[in-house]
């Protein structure tokens, strides 16, 4: 948790250099960043309801005995699912995870290291390209999802040689 | 999106009938209201602190700072836009963003520098090289310090020791190294088939 710190002292100590009022920014920041806030709300209580109805169905333990390792659960694959499409829903997969599994487990980790590992890739290219209304992607939404494909299965193999049980 | 919501709950809806866990359903649907406000106050605390705390950074001049340090790298993986341009500050700018976990200032500079390369674009009807490159770089993010994931870990009762962010820096930088070689490969494959 020291890495908090420190990069708070930094940010305060170049403020104070540069004689910046660092308070006022501060609140300045946190008052433009309640719009953002206030759109992820909605997204929360839609997705938190047909999550704990799916997670709560008994269909994660039949799921379950289909994976060939143990040390795998189908959660981190619905939340693999989930990271192109919508980044708060890949998130609230993980704080289940947190939740059911520990923080500091192995699944908790990992689960950690997926939603760090890339954005909502398919998210991000419509909303690019919707900005300046053209409707042809390039190659960039395929060779995004491939990056994102390849970027799950080396996370996964990495932390099962990496991390603990 | 809206799709999957259907399919979520209706699925999650017959194969609890099946499981026998449909006599419970009723009070986790009521409860994921609670549960949603739980895990949405800690998140949004979260996002507030840190735009507070990125703001200072801005304004202080910190992020150009770091910025320039950016400028060569980046003008590698962005062979047809010049160095100097203002368009290379704003995507200078969107990485570093990006880097120090703050999405939400990200996005406006990388769709700021997004419209600047629209309109150097020499066919306006498909995106130009620099364009598809912009966003593969902003879908695969090197992120050096993940704010809202070590926030929500701490809040949940966890560590975030250093290994673990290596790891997560490690992981992050793989990502973005598979974006720009994939990024090249297609790009190779598209001229090909143009000539």
């Amino acid at each position: 948790m020291q890495v908090v710190v420190i990069y708070l002292l930094v940010i305060l100590g170049f403020a104070f250099l540069k004689r910046v009022n660092a308070y006022q920014s501060f609140l300045n920041g946190v008052e433009n960043s309640f719009s953002t806030v206030k759109s992820v709300f909605p997204n929360v209580l839609a997705i938190i309801l047909a999550i704990q109805i799916f997670a709560n169905s008994g269909i994660l333990e039949l799921l379950q005995t289909w994976l060939p390792t143990r040390r795998l659960v189908p959660e981190i694959f619905i939340q693999c699912f989930f990271k192109p499409i919508s980044w708060s829903s890949s998130l609230l997969v993980m704080t289940d995870i947190f939740e059911k599994y520990g923080v500091d487990s192995f699944l908790g980790e990992l689960s950690s290291l997926l939603q760090g590992s890339s954005d909502t890739t398919i998210y991000v290219v419509a909303m690019y390209f919707s900005s300046i209304k053209m409707n042809k992607y390039g190659h960039s939404l395929l060779a995004g999802l491939l990056t994102d494909f390849a970027t799950f299965v080396f996370t996964i193999i990495f932390a099962m040689l990496l991390l603990k049980m | 999106m809206s799709k999957i919501w259907y399919i979520l709950i209706v699925v999650g809806i017959i194969v609890s009938i099946f499981t026998g866990h449909f006599e419970q359903l009723g009070e986790i649907i009521l409860g994921s209201c609670s549960a949603a406000f739980d895990i949405f106050l800690k998140l949004a605390l979260l996002i507030l602190f840190w735009n507070g705390i990125f703001q200072i950074a801005i304004d202080s001049g910190l992020i150009k700072h770091i910025t320039q340090f950016l400028k060569k790298p980046l003008s590698k993986i962005f062979p047809e836009v010049d160095p100097d341009s203002l368009v290379m500050e704003y995507i200078c700018s969107n990485m570093v963003a990006n880097m120090l976990g703050l999405g939400s200032a990200a996005t406006p500079l990388g769709l700021k520098a997004f419209e600047e390369l629209q309109h150097q674009n020499p066919h306006p009807e498909r995106p130009s090289r620099s364009m598809v490159t912009l966003i593969l770089v902003n879908v695969s993010t090197i992120t050096l310090f993940p704010t809202t994931i070590i926030g929500l870990r701490t809040l949940y009762g966890g560590k975030s020791d250093l290994s673990l962010i290596a790891m997560m820096i490690l992981v992050s930088t793989f990502s973005t190294i598979v974006a720009i070689v994939l990024d090249r490969i297609f790009y190779r494959i598209g001229k090909r088939k143009c000539k």
